[in-house]
């Protein structure tokens, strides 16, 4: 089992948003094989969901109502975050073949999407401890793109001419896809019958 | 083993003040995820609403579900219409008797049940006269008055 240490996940976190050049050297220097999703993905979407779940009973109170709003709403976002994590790896590695004409890494390319979630995931636990910040959340997300693009340099070496479509493309990737999960869950009709 | 009471349960008080039920029945809804959650919330308004007849089958219009609160970008339209949820048998019926003049369909109450679904308790309902309402608010006066009395 893998224990997690999560002042250090936070500190890296951290590093990512203010130092990202910094951050991703770090991060190359330590372990380019390392388990991103064990270390750092799935820790943080848990964070990511007791801080939903936190603000909403703050906001809501106990009520047999908020309670389950609050941890449904905890667990679409940990859904959504996990299935973005997977799908955007997978897309950064089809970019790979079809965008850079490289061999694809699934390591390398998993290492790309779950640190550059750092954004996401601080943006996610912040509006969700204060939901009025909300606007804030939409502002700021568009950080990731520089995120990537640093990273991109930095871990997969990246020419200048490619690295900006390949940036917007992940980018779009990792901020659309929980964007589209939780516009399914709460649009789609249901019959409550 | 008691029942707990339904936590939500949302009347629509001036319908039976119009109308006169002749026949309730409870139906189920189709809702979205904010919907849901908003009337989880007990943010629900059945003042003015009404059911009618599309192609044999029953929606209902003007029931006001508030917007969720962290519904942000994908909330619902408050006061969309609603699809609702009966048997064929019961559908067929109802349309069959709506079809007489001064008959109606109106949503009763919303609760949420012991399964966590929201149902809606709507009923075939016969418009009062001006004197039935009269007499309405002569019973309930009497009702009130009788309690004071007793808890005296």
């Amino acid at each position: 089992m893998i224990k997690v240490d999560f002042k250090r996940l936070f500190l890296r976190l951290w590093a990512l948003i203010v130092n990202p050049r910094q951050a991703w050297s770090d991060i190359l220097e330590e372990d380019p094989r390392q388990d991103v999703a064990m270390t750092f993905v799935f820790p943080l979407t848990c964070c990511c969901g007791l801080a939903i779940l936190i603000g909403r009973l703050i906001h809501d109170g106990f009520a047999e109502g908020g309670f389950l709003n609050a941890f449904a709403d905890a667990a679409i976002a940990c859904l959504g975050l996990v299935a973005a994590f997977y799908l955007a790896t997978a897309i950064v590695d089809q970019l790979s073949i079809r965008l850079l004409k490289q061999e694809p890494d699934k390591k390398l390319s998993a290492l790309l999407v779950g640190y550059s979630f750092a954004v996401v995931f601080a943006l996610t636990m912040l509006v969700g401890l204060f939901p009025a910040w909300v606007l804030f959340k939409w502002v700021l997300q568009f950080y990731v793109v520089y995120v990537v693009w640093v990273g991109a340099e930095v871990l997969m070496h990246i020419d200048e001419d490619r690295r900006m479509t390949f940036s917007l493309l992940t980018s779009a990737a990792i901020l659309l896809i929980p964007f589209l999960i939780q516009l399914i869950f709460n649009k789609m009709p249901l019959a409550f019958g | 083993m008691d029942k707990k009471p339904a936590a939500i349960n949302i009347k629509n008080k001036k319908a039976s003040f119009d109308y006169e039920f002749v026949e309730t029945y409870t139906a189920g809804i189709v809702l979205t995820g904010t919907e849901i959650k908003s009337i989880r919330l007990g943010k629900v308004s059945l003042v003015d609403t009404y059911c009618y007849f599309v192609g044999g089958e029953l929606w209902v219009k003007n029931m006001n579900i508030a917007e969720y609160f962290y519904g942000s970008y994908n909330n619902h339209s408050a006061r969309r219409e609603r699809k609702l949820l009966l048997t064929k048998k019961e559908l067929r019926s109802l349309q069959q008797e709506e079809k007489n003049p001064g008959f109606t369909i109106v949503p009763v109450r919303l609760f949420i049940n012991e399964k966590g679904l929201a149902k809606v308790v709507i009923a075939l309902a016969r418009g009062k006269k001006e004197y039935d309402k009269r007499q309405s608010i002569k019973e309930k006066e009497d009702r009130r008055e009788m309690d004071r009395m007793f808890k005296h």
